[in-house]
């Protein structure tokens, strides 16, 4: 199978990552932060290089670095605390159920109200003066996804977060899409960066980040055992420990470390000019083809995350995918968890065929797609 | 004495920046006020490593002699 679905998470996993998962499984069997015996010990120490590493990799300290299960995770760390008081919140249009599902739930309850502002394509000021417009006395954060998971359209990160700083606001950034193929860092503005550590770090799947500017401090989410302040009833108040209860995911954190140092090895940078060119072709062979719509209206190195999505003729996007996978292809189907985008983009019936390759992907898998996709819109 | 394990981490390479070794332990429960906690064993008096790890913003809980 030929896999083009990586925004929802990549594989294959690098040879590293697979070792570093298997090395925890076999030599770092120790929990770490609770013992003092030289197998916790190992582990602890292990588990400390990857929160460094991660640190160092989002312009974080390393104990603002707190490990999550996924990018939903922390951001309901992150969307519960900041909230937990009340307030208005602004989203965006493109954001993910991630985001849009705790602020329903907490706005259903009657404890916050929270505004949606539209992302125009290409057209960041208008974005920008969009959040701006929503601005009220109550406002206490504006979220949003650094590129959207259907479109891959690029939000004015900077700028947002700008406009933050401006207004006195906290910035939290949904960074699922974008940690390991642009970069994230707290310098470019967000108070708090979510990500997943199984998209674009790489790392196995139960992995995710949440990373705190210094001096920012939020409700737990959850309590429990930490391995400090044990005699005391209450949830120690400093990072990382208050937000991780229980015992970590040494497996996934080891393997994080591994796709963390997979990344730096490749670059960023060429890492995004890699997944950009593959994409590049598929949009512009796609937008040529009779019976293919595209969702974005263009797709530019810096004004989109390398995922391209598009439907054939009135065909369900499911049935396309469907079709796909039948001829060896791996691509998502659907309305890709985004309440708002789908409706936003007109495709709320449709949903999206979802192209999205990873750092393995080649051209020639490309054009092996692109000439799969060409029978299946004719028809054949 | 240090607030967790994470900073016995980060004050171990820090004071290894400084050229000052240390063994991170678990605290010795008799000097373990809130429970369980890591602390930095040093072979010289600590008044130069809390001088390092204060100046790197390690907030040292408590220096004991085992």
């Amino acid at each position: 199978m030929i896999y083009f679905d990586n925004a929802a998470t990549t594989f294959p996993k690098p040879p590293a990552v697979v070792q570093a998962a298997n090395d925890a499984l076999r030599f770092y069997g120790g929990n770490p932060g609770r013992s003092g015996h030289r197998m916790s010990m190992a582990v602890s120490e292990k588990v400390y290089d990857v929160r460094r590493k991660a640190g160092a990799f989002f312009g974080a300290e390393p104990e603002n670095v707190i490990f999550t299960l996924n990018c939903t995770h922390a951001l309901n760390i992150a969307l519960q605390g900041v909230m937990a008081e009340g307030g208005h919140i602004i989203a965006s249009c493109l954001d993910h159920n991630a985001v849009l599902r705790p602020l329903e739930a907490m706005a259903q309850k009657g404890q916050i109200s929270y505004s949606v502002a539209d992302v125009i394509e290409s057209d960041p000021e208008k974005t920008l003066d969009n959040f701006a417009c929503l601005i009220c006395p109550d406002t206490k954060a504006i979220v949003c996804t650094h590129a959207s998971n259907v479109t891959g359209t690029l939000l004015p990160v900077e700028k947002l977060g700008q406009l933050c700083r401006e207004r006195g606001l906290l910035f939290i950034l949904d960074a699922a899409q974008t940690a390991g193929t642009l970069p994230v860092k707290l310098s470019m503005g967000p108070d708090i960066i979510c990500t997943a550590g199984h998209k674009g770090l790489l790392a196995a799947p139960g992995t995710g980040l949440l990373v705190l500017r210094p001096g920012l401090a939020l409700p737990p989410l959850m309590q429990g055992g930490t391995g400090s302040n044990s005699l005391e009833l209450l949830q120690p108040d400093f990072a990382p420990d208050r937000y991780e209860p229980g015992t970590l995911n040494t497996v996934g954190v080891l393997s994080l470390g591994a796709g963390l140092l997979e990344i730096s090895r490749r670059g960023v940078p060429r890492i995004y000019h890699h997944e950009m060119a593959l994409c590049t072709r598929v949009y512009e062979e796609l937008s040529r083809m009779p019976g293919v719509s595209l969702l974005a209206q263009s797709f530019k190195l810096g004004e989109k995350a390398p995922i391209v999505s598009f439907n054939l003729n009135k065909l369900d996007s499911n049935t396309v995918a469907s079709r796909l996978s039948e001829q060896g292809f791996a691509l998502r189907g659907g309305f890709h968890c985004a309440a708002l985008a789908h409706p936003y983009l007109g495709t709320q019936q449709q949903g999206a065929v979802r192209f999205s390759p990873g750092v393995f992907n080649t051209p020639r898998e490309v054009e092996m797609f692109l000439s799969t996709v060409r029978k299946i819109a004719q028809g054949q | 004495m240090v607030k967790s394990m994470t900073y016995a981490y980060k004050a171990q390479r820090v004071l290894q920046q400084n050229w000052i070794k240390s063994t991170i332990i678990r605290t010795p429960e008799r000097f373990a006020q809130n429970g369980c906690g890591y602390s930095l064993l040093l072979r010289e008096p600590p008044g130069k490593a809390v001088s390092v790890l204060e100046n790197a913003g390690i907030a040292v809980l408590r220096t004991a002699e085992l």
